[in-house]
């Protein structure tokens, strides 16, 4: 039990995949100007994780080594497309706005990486407490980053005003060299975030 | 590498193609009438808000498929009619053709009263004029608005070929496209009148 906990806690912070990894993040740089469309994709990306781990991990004795990587883009192209028909048949206003990045999850390495490194070698409880956690964990770094986009750049969250009507909005944050520095500018803080907190560790041992 | 791992490679991708192909068949078909749905009521809907009114239902689910043709490789052509119905009285149907414009096929959505058989309104779904000139004409009613109330069985042609219609000038094409759609929608709405009305 407390294996499980650990693999799923693992994808929030200590292996946050945005952020750690910096994998994937052709979607986070793209989908985050608005907190929508950052919650749509992340749930898309939860989905196919979850499915992809699962699946990989029960068939892991039977797919031969050599032809894995194809049979994981089987099944993660599967997992993709059934959430791209669910977007279209009920969230079509997300799945308009999110376009070309849904049938991108297929490439995002977040997803074949948790395959390749976790699923392929472990139990399927494990692999899907993995999923979840790593899919939460992007979902997360998405919506913290589309947050700060939204609310500084256009001055809105989820839509409406919170910023005073007065607020200009900042349209550099919105565009990509913004979404680069939004994204550095997480990654430091979170380097010394972690690192007061292994000093403290240090200190107290 | 042995024989064996040869065979079993092949038959791993081959089967695991075939589940998900299966798989995904199965989640199409289950999606299949929401999709339509979502489609018509997002992309169609507000051209039909345009041009109907008066009407209580709601006209993108209340809809019919009828066959109008077949294309050249013998598939049938379909036309959605969508119905306008006031206390479940059938006040107005509405259907959409296409016409040949400057810059590519123009779509139009055209209503015709029930029971009087006037032309309501059009509106353009699809077009690809360019913007400045026959892009006008697609938003302006200064064309649009020479349809309203003309009965079904008018010539819809340009007057230039002995119908109706003036063209705007300097967007003789997309005028053309406009009133070939429109030509085309009325001849769809005669012929199968039968079928879109039982």
């Amino acid at each position: 039990m407390a294996r499980i906990v650990k693999e799923f806690t693992k994808g929030l912070w200590e292996e946050v995949p945005p952020f750690r990894f910096v994998l994937g993040l052709c979607s986070v740089l793209a989908v985050t100007t608005s907190m929508s469309s950052a919650i749509g994709l992340g749930g898309g990306v939860i989905f196919v994780t979850v499915m992809s781990n699962v699946l990989v991990s029960t068939f892991r004795k039977v797919i031969p080594d050599k032809v894995r990587i194809a049979v994981f883009i089987v099944i993660i192209a599967t997992a993709v497309i059934i959430v791209e028909l669910v977007m279209q048949a009920y969230f079509y206003g997300l799945y308009e706005v999110l376009g070309i990045w849904i049938p991108l999850i297929v490439v995002n390495c977040l997803v074949l990486g948790r395959a390749e490194a976790f699923a392929r070698k472990q139990s399927v409880i494990l692999s899907l407490a993995d999923g979840l956690g790593m899919g939460i964990g992007f979902t997360i770094s998405l919506a913290v980053v589309a947050s700060i986009r939204e609310i500084v750049g256009a001055g809105t969250w989820f839509g409406t005003q919170v910023m005073p009507a007065t607020y200009p909005g900042f349209t550099f944050i919105l565009k990509p060299p913004g979404a680069f520095v939004c994204l550095g500018v997480m990654l430091g803080l979170m380097n010394v975030i972690s690192a007061r907190m292994d000093a403290k560790k240090k200190a107290a041992a | 590498m042995t024989f064996r791992d040869i065979i079993k490679m092949v038959m791993v991708l081959t089967i695991a193609s075939i589940v998900c192909g299966a798989g995904l068949a199965m989640v199409k078909m289950a999606t299949a009438e929401a999709v339509e749905d979502s489609i018509v009521k997002n992309i169609k809907g507000p051209a039909l808000e345009m041009i109907l009114s008066g009407y209580d239902n709601d006209p993108t689910k209340d809809r019919k498929k009828i066959v109008t043709g077949k294309d050249k490789k013998g598939k049938d052509i379909e036309t959605t009619i969508f119905y306008a119905k006031k206390g479940g009285k059938l006040i107005a149907v509405a259907l959409e053709a296409y016409g040949n414009g400057y810059g590519g096929p123009i779509g139009v959505v055209m209503s015709i009263k029930q029971p009087d058989e006037v032309l309501g309104a059009i509106a353009a779904t699809t077009n690809s004029e360019t913007p400045s000139v026959g892009g006008i004409v697609m938003a302006g009613q200064e064309l649009k608005g020479q349809y309203e109330g003309q009965p079904a069985d008018s010539n819809f042609g340009l007057n230039s070929a002995g119908g109706i219609i003036n063209a705007v000038s300097g967007a003789t094409m997309s005028s053309t496209g406009v009133s070939t759609a429109v030509k085309n929608g009325m001849e769809i709405y005669k012929k199968y009148k039968s079928d879109i009305l039982g």
